[in-house]
C-alpha cells in the first residue's frame, strides 16, 4: 500500500534495534493511551444537548498517528474507540457491541481515507511549510474525512437510539463539525510532535519547539477559554432561569395574597352591614369574584344556633331558594339534611351559585368523618386567631374529583356593649387547577412543570398540584426524586399554611442562543489554533529553509573556494612550467647551435614545440573552463544525429583515429532542445579520450556510440575497448588536473572535470563504467516536456 | 664525482631531457633512471639492483604525484638510507616546500630548471653523498 513501505523504515530509525513488531505494537499502544486520554479531553468539550463529544480529540490523535505511520497504527484506534465507548456505556448488549463496533469502524475508516487523500494531494509533507499542503492537510484529514465518521457514527447510534428523521441529520451534523474541530485543532499537533520519528523534511528540535509551544498553548488556552465560558454560560443560563421564576413566584404570591385580600374584604361588608340579603350579597361579590385569580367560589356562613335553625331556613327559602336546609355529608359523603347540632354554620350564601349550588347549606362545621375535623380545626383557629385560615388539601364538594382549598375568615360584630361577639365566617374556595393555571402556562413558557405541594406543620408533604400528570395529581414515585432535574424550589405562606412550589426544567438549561454561543467560541477557537499553526509552520519552515540554503550556499560557496585555490595553484605550476622548460630547452639549444651539435638543438627545439603546444591546449581548456561558470547558452533544437556525425568527421584527422573503428547507434526521431556547446564539448571529449587512450597492443580499438531516448532523458553513451582507468582512481577521475596515463597522451586534465560541469550545465550527469576491457561513458540528460510535445 | 646513479621522476619529457643534459654535463658517465610518475618511480625500486644515490622528484605529476610518491617511499624505505630524495619542481609555493621538506628522506628543493650549480652545491653540501 502507498503509504506504508518507507514509512516503516522511519519507525525503526526511532528504535532502530528493535524488532518490526514491537515497533508497532509499541506504537499501537501509544496511540491507544493518547486516544482514551484524549477522549477525556472530550468530555470536557460536551456540548448541550448532550452531543458525542468524546470521540473529537482523538480522532485528531488517531489522524496525525496514522499520517505519520501510515496504517500499521490503525488497530490501536480501533481498539481504543471501542474501549471508550464500552467505557461509556459498559453494558455490553447486543446491539451496543454492534453499534460500537460501527463506531469504531467509522473512526478508522476516517483516518485512513484521510491520510490516503492527504497524501494524494500532497507533495511533501504537510508540516514542510507550504501553504497549500497545509490547507490540503486540514481539508481532506477534516471536512472531507470526517464524512466517514460521521455517517457511520451516527449509524450506529440508530441501533439504541430512536432518530426522527431531523434528529439523525442534525446529530450527524454534530459529530462531523465536532470531527472537524478535532482533525483541525489537534492532527496538525500530533503530527509535527511524532515527525521525529521521519526522515524526510524533518525540523530541528528548536523549530519543533517554536511551533509545538504555542500550539499546544493556544490549544491549552482554548480548551481552558471554552470550558469558562461554558461555566459562564451555565451560570448566566441559571441566573437567568432563577430569576424569571423568582418573578413568576413573586407574582404568584401577590396573586395569592389578594385572593385572600378579597376574603378579608367580604368578611368586612358582612360585618359592617346587618341583614343582608342575597342580592345585596351577591351584587358585593361579584365583582370582586371577577377580578380574584383561582377563586372558585365565596360563602358567607353565618353562626346558627340550633333555636336559629328554622327561622334561618326559612329566610333562606324566602329569598328564592325553596329547597334550602341546612345540610351535612353522611357516611358515604353524600349531602344530606344536617341532624341537629348545637351550632350550625351553613353555606347562606354563595356565588358564584351556579357552580356552588351543590354545596349551598352545607354545614362546614358538620363532623362527617370526611374533612369535618380538618375543616373544624381550621374554622377554629381562624376564630381564635381572627385571622383567615386556609385549609390543607380537601376535595371540593361542588368539584368532585378536583382538589382544592378553602380559606376561612371569621366574622365578628360588635353588639350593642361594644363586644365582638363570632358571627359566622366568609370562606373562599379555591380550586388548585384554576389557580395555578396561569403559572402553569408561564412555566411552560420557560420550558418548566410545577409542583405545588403543602407542608404541615410537622413537615409532612402533601402534592397539591403536579403539571406533569394528566389529573394533575400524584404521579410515581420515582418521579419525585429530583436529583437530576434541573429544579428550583420556594416556600408561600398561604393563610397559616405553607406551600412549596417547585420549579422543574424540562430538558437543557441551556437554550439555543447559548448553544449557538458555545459553537462559535468552540468553532473560533478551533479557527484560532488552526491558523496560528499554519502561521508558526510557514514562518518556522520558511526560516529552516532559509537557513538550509545559506548552508548549502556556503557550503557550495566552500567548495567552488576550493576548487579555484587549487585551480590557481595548479595553473600558476602548469602554466608556469613549460616555459620555464621550454627557456631552458631554447637555451641549450641556442648552446648546441654554437657548438654546431645539430642534432642536440634539434631535440632541445622538439622538447620545446611539444611543452608549449602542450600549454596552447592547457590555455584553451582553462579558457572553455572559465566560461562554463556563465550558464546563459541558449537552448536549441539540435539533431543529435548530425551533431554526432559533425563530431566524428571533426576528429577523424587527429592522432589514432586511423587505427579506430568508430560505430554509431541512434534511434531519436525528434531533434532535442539543448544547450549545443555543452552537448558538444562532452561529446567531442569523449569520441577524442577514445582515440587518445586506445591500447596500443590491441588489434581491433573501436569506439561504440549510442544515443536514445528513456523515461524522459536523454542517454549518451560512449564506450570503448581502451586503457580504461584504474579502480583506484575512478573515484577522483572527474576532478581536475587529473592524469592517469601520463606517457600515453599529453592531456591537460581537464577534460573529463570540463565533461562533468558541462553536464551539470545541461541538468544531467555523467558518469563511468569501467567495462570488462576498456570504459563506458553514460551522460543521461533529462528532456524538456512543452505542451505535451517531448524536445 | 662518485655521483653516478640518479632517478628523474617527472612527468614532462621536455623536464626529464634537460635533466639528462645537466646531469651529463656534470657527470657524462652518470647513469639515470627516468620515472614518469610516483608509481613508475616505486615499481623502478622495487626492481632495481642498486638504489640510486639521489632521486629527483616533481610534485605534480598525473596517477601519483610527488607528495603521495614521498608518503608511500617513506614507508617503504625508511630504514635504509640508501636514496636521499631531492624535490625538482616549478612550485615555489610554501605549502609544497613545507610538506615535502618535512620529510627526512628530502635533502633539498630545486625550483625547476636544474642546473649544473645545483648539483654542485648538493655535492658540496652533502660531501659524503658525492664522494
Amino acid at each position: 500500500m502507498m503509504m506504508t513501505g518507507h514509512r516503516v523504515l522511519k519507525a525503526d530509525t526511532f528504535v532502530q534495534n528493535w524488532p518490526k513488531w514491537l515497533v508497532y505494537l509499541a506504537l499501537n499502544f501509544l496511540l491507544f493511551f493518547c486516544y482514551v486520554l484524549f477522549s477525556k479531553l472530550g468530555e470536557y468539550f460536551l456540548i448541550p444537548s448532550g452531543a458525542v463529544s468524546i470521540l473529537w480529540p482523538s480522532a485528531g490523535i488517531a489522524l496525525g498517528f496514522v499520517y505519520v505511520f501510515g496504517i500499521g497504527v490503525v488497530p490501536g484506534a480501533f481498539v481504543a474507540c471501542l474501549t471508550v465507548t464500552f467505557m461509556r456505556d459498559p453494558s455490553f448488549g447486543q446491539l451496543d457491541v454492534l453499534s460500537a463496533l460501527l463506531t469504531a469502524v467509522g473512526i478508522s475508516l476516517h483516518v485512513v481515507v484521510g491520510t490516503v487523500l492527504i497524501r494524494k494531494f500532497t507533495n511533501a509533507e504537510f508540516h514542510s511549510g507550504n501553504l497549500r499542503d497545509i490547507l490540503s492537510f486540514l481539508f481532506w484529514g477534516g471536512p472531507v474525512a470526517s464524512i466517514v465518521s460521521a455517517v457511520l457514527g451516527t449509524l450506529s447510534l440508530t441501533y439504541t437510539f430512536e432518530f426522527t428523521n431531523s434528529q439523525f441529520w442534525e446529530h450527524m451534523f454534530t459529530w462531523w463539525v465536532g470531527d472537524v474541530f478535532g482533525v483541525v485543532v489537534f492532527a496538525p499537533v500530533t503530527a509535527i510532535l511524532l515527525s521525529r520519528f521521519r526522515m524526510r523534511n524533518q525540523f530541528s528540535w528548536s523549530s519543533k519547539v517554536i511551533i509545538i509551544l504555542p500550539a499546544i498553548g493556544a490549544v491549552l488556552v482554548f480548551i481552558w477559554m471554552f470550558g469558562n465560558a461554558k461555566d459562564e454560560f451555565s451560570k448566566l443560563a441559571y441566573d437567568e432561569y432563577f430569576t424569571q421564576v423568582d418573578n413568576m413566584v413573586g407574582d404568584f404570591s401577590q396573586v395569592l395574597s389578594i385572593d385572600v385580600t378579597l376574603v378579608n374584604a367580604v368578611s368586612a361588608f358582612i360585618e359592617a352591614s346587618d341583614n343582608i340579603t342575597s342580592d345585596e350579597y351577591k351584587s358585593f361579590t361579584r365583582p370582586l369574584l371577577e377580578n380574584s385569580i383561582g377563586m372558585f367560589g365565596l360563602s358567607w356562613l353565618p353562626k346558627i344556633e340550633h333555636n336559629q335553625r328554622d327561622s334561618f331556613v326559612r329566610l333562606i327559602r324566602s329569598q328564592g331558594y325553596p329547597n334550602f336546609d341546612i345540610r351535612a355529608r353522611n357516611a358515604l359523603g353524600e349531602l344530606q339534611k344536617s341532624e341537629q347540632r348545637e351550632i350550625y354554620y351553613p353555606l347562606a350564601y354563595t356565588e358564584p351559585y351556579v357552580t356552588n349550588n351543590s354545596a349551598h347549606g352545607f354545614d362546614v362545621y358538620g363532623q362527617d368523618g370526611i374533612s369535618g375535623d380538618v375543616r373544624r380545626g381550621i374554622l377554629d383557629e381562624a376564630r381564635k386567631l381572627d385571622k383567615p385560615r386556609a385549609t390543607s388539601r380537601l376535595s371540593i364538594v361542588q368539584r368532585p374529583g378536583e382538589y382544592g382549598f378553602i380559606v376561612y375568615r371569621p366574622v365578628f360584630k360588635p353588639t350593642g356593649t361594644g363586644e365582638q361577639v363570632h358571627a359566622g365566617y366568609i370562606n373562599g374556595i379555591f380550586l388548585y387547577s384554576k389557580l395555578i393555571k396561569q403559572l402553569v402556562k408561564k412555566a411552560a413558557n420557560i420550558g418548566s412543570d410545577l409542583i405545588l405541594e403543602g407542608i404541615s406543620g410537622d413537615g409532612e408533604v402533601t402534592l397539591l398540584f403536579d403539571s406533569r400528570t394528566l389529573n394533575n395529581k400524584e404521579g410515581p414515585p420515582d418521579s419525585y426524586d429530583l436529583t437530576s432535574v434541573i429544579h428550583t424550589r420556594h416556600h408561600i405562606p398561604v393563610a397559616g399554611q405553607v406551600w412549596r412550589l417547585t420549579y422543574l426544567k424540562n430538558g437543557e438549561l441551556l437554550g439555543s442562543d447559548f448553544v449557538r454561543s458555545i459553537w462559535m467560541l468552540a468553532g473560533g477557537g478551533a479557527l484560532f489554533s488552526m491558523l496560528l499553526l499554519i502561521i508558526l509552520m510557514m514562518i518556522t519552515a520558511r526560516s529552516e529553509f532559509v537557513e538550509k540554503l545559506v548552508r548549502q550556499r556556503t557550503s557550495e560557496l566552500k567548495l567552488a573556494n576550493e576548487e579555484l585555490e587549487e585551480f590557481a595553484y595548479r595553473t600558476s605550476h602548469d602554466l608556469r612550467s613549460p616555459i620555464v622548460s621550454s627557456v631552458q630547452l631554447l637555451s641549450l639549444a641556442s648552446d648546441a647551435i654554437a657548438s654546431n651539435n645539430t642534432k642536440m638543438a634539434n631535440h632541445s627545439i622538439t622538447h620545446a614545440k611539444n611543452s608549449l603546444a602542450k600549454l596552447d591546449d592547457l590555455i584553451s581548456d582553462i579558457l572553455v573552463l572559465t566560461q562554463i561558470g556563465s550558464e546563459n547558452e541558449e537552448e536549441v533544437l539540435l539533431d543529435i544525429e548530425v551533431t554526432i556525425d559533425e563530431a566524428i568527421s571533426k576528429l577523424d584527422h587527429a592522432d589514432g583515429f586511423e587505427r579506430l573503428k568508430i560505430s554509431r547507434y541512434i534511434s531519436l526521431e525528434d531533434k532535442v532542445l539543448i544547450k549545443p556547446s555543452r552537448f558538444k564539448l562532452i561529446l567531442e571529449n569523449l569520441i577524442s579520450n577514445a582515440a587518445k587512450y586506445q591500447d596500443p597492443n590491441i588489434e581491433n580499438p573501436m569506439v561504440e556510440i549510442i544515443c536514445y531516448k528513456a523515461v524522459g532523458n536523454l542517454y549518451l553513451e560512449v564506450s570503448d575497448n581502451g586503457l580504461g582507468i584504474a579502480p583506484e582512481y575512478q573515484d577522483q577521475m572527474f576532478e581536475m588536473f587529473k592524469r592517469f596515463h601520463p606517457k600515453v597522451a599529453s592531456g591537460s586534465g581537464l577534460g573529463l572535470h570540463l565533461m562533468r560541469k558541462s553536464a551539470g550545465v545541461l541538468n544531467g550527469n555523467i558518469s563511468y563504467q569501467a567495462l570488462e576491457k576498456g570504459s563506458l561513458f553514460r551522460l543521461i540528460v533529462p528532456i524538456v516536456v512543452i505542451r505535451g510535445r517531448e524536445f | 664525482m662518485a655521483l653516478s646513479l640518479v632517478m628523474v621522476v617527472d612527468d614532462s619529457e621536455a623536464d626529464q631531457f634537460i635533466c639528462e643534459y645537466t646531469l651529463k654535463k656534470y657527470n657524462p658517465d652518470i647513469e639515470i633512471m627516468s620515472a614518469f610518475d610516483g608509481q613508475e618511480a616505486l615499481d623502478m625500486l622495487e626492481a632495481a639492483e642498486t638504489r640510486p644515490q639521489v632521486i629527483f622528484l616533481d610534485i605534480n605529476m598525473p596517477r601519483m604525484n610527488g607528495h603521495e610518491f614521498l608518503a608511500t617511499y617513506t614507508t617503504l624505505y625508511e630504514a635504509d638510507n640508501a636514496s636521499v630524495v631531492v624535490m625538482l619542481t616549478s612550485s615555489d609555493q610554501t605549502k609544497d616546500v613545507e610538506r615535502s621538506m618535512a620529510y627526512e628522506a628530502v635533502m633539498d628543493y630545486f625550483i625547476k630548471p636544474l642546473s649544473e650549480e645545483d648539483i654542485v652545491s648538493l655535492c658540496d653540501r652533502n660531501a659524503n653523498l658525492c664522494r
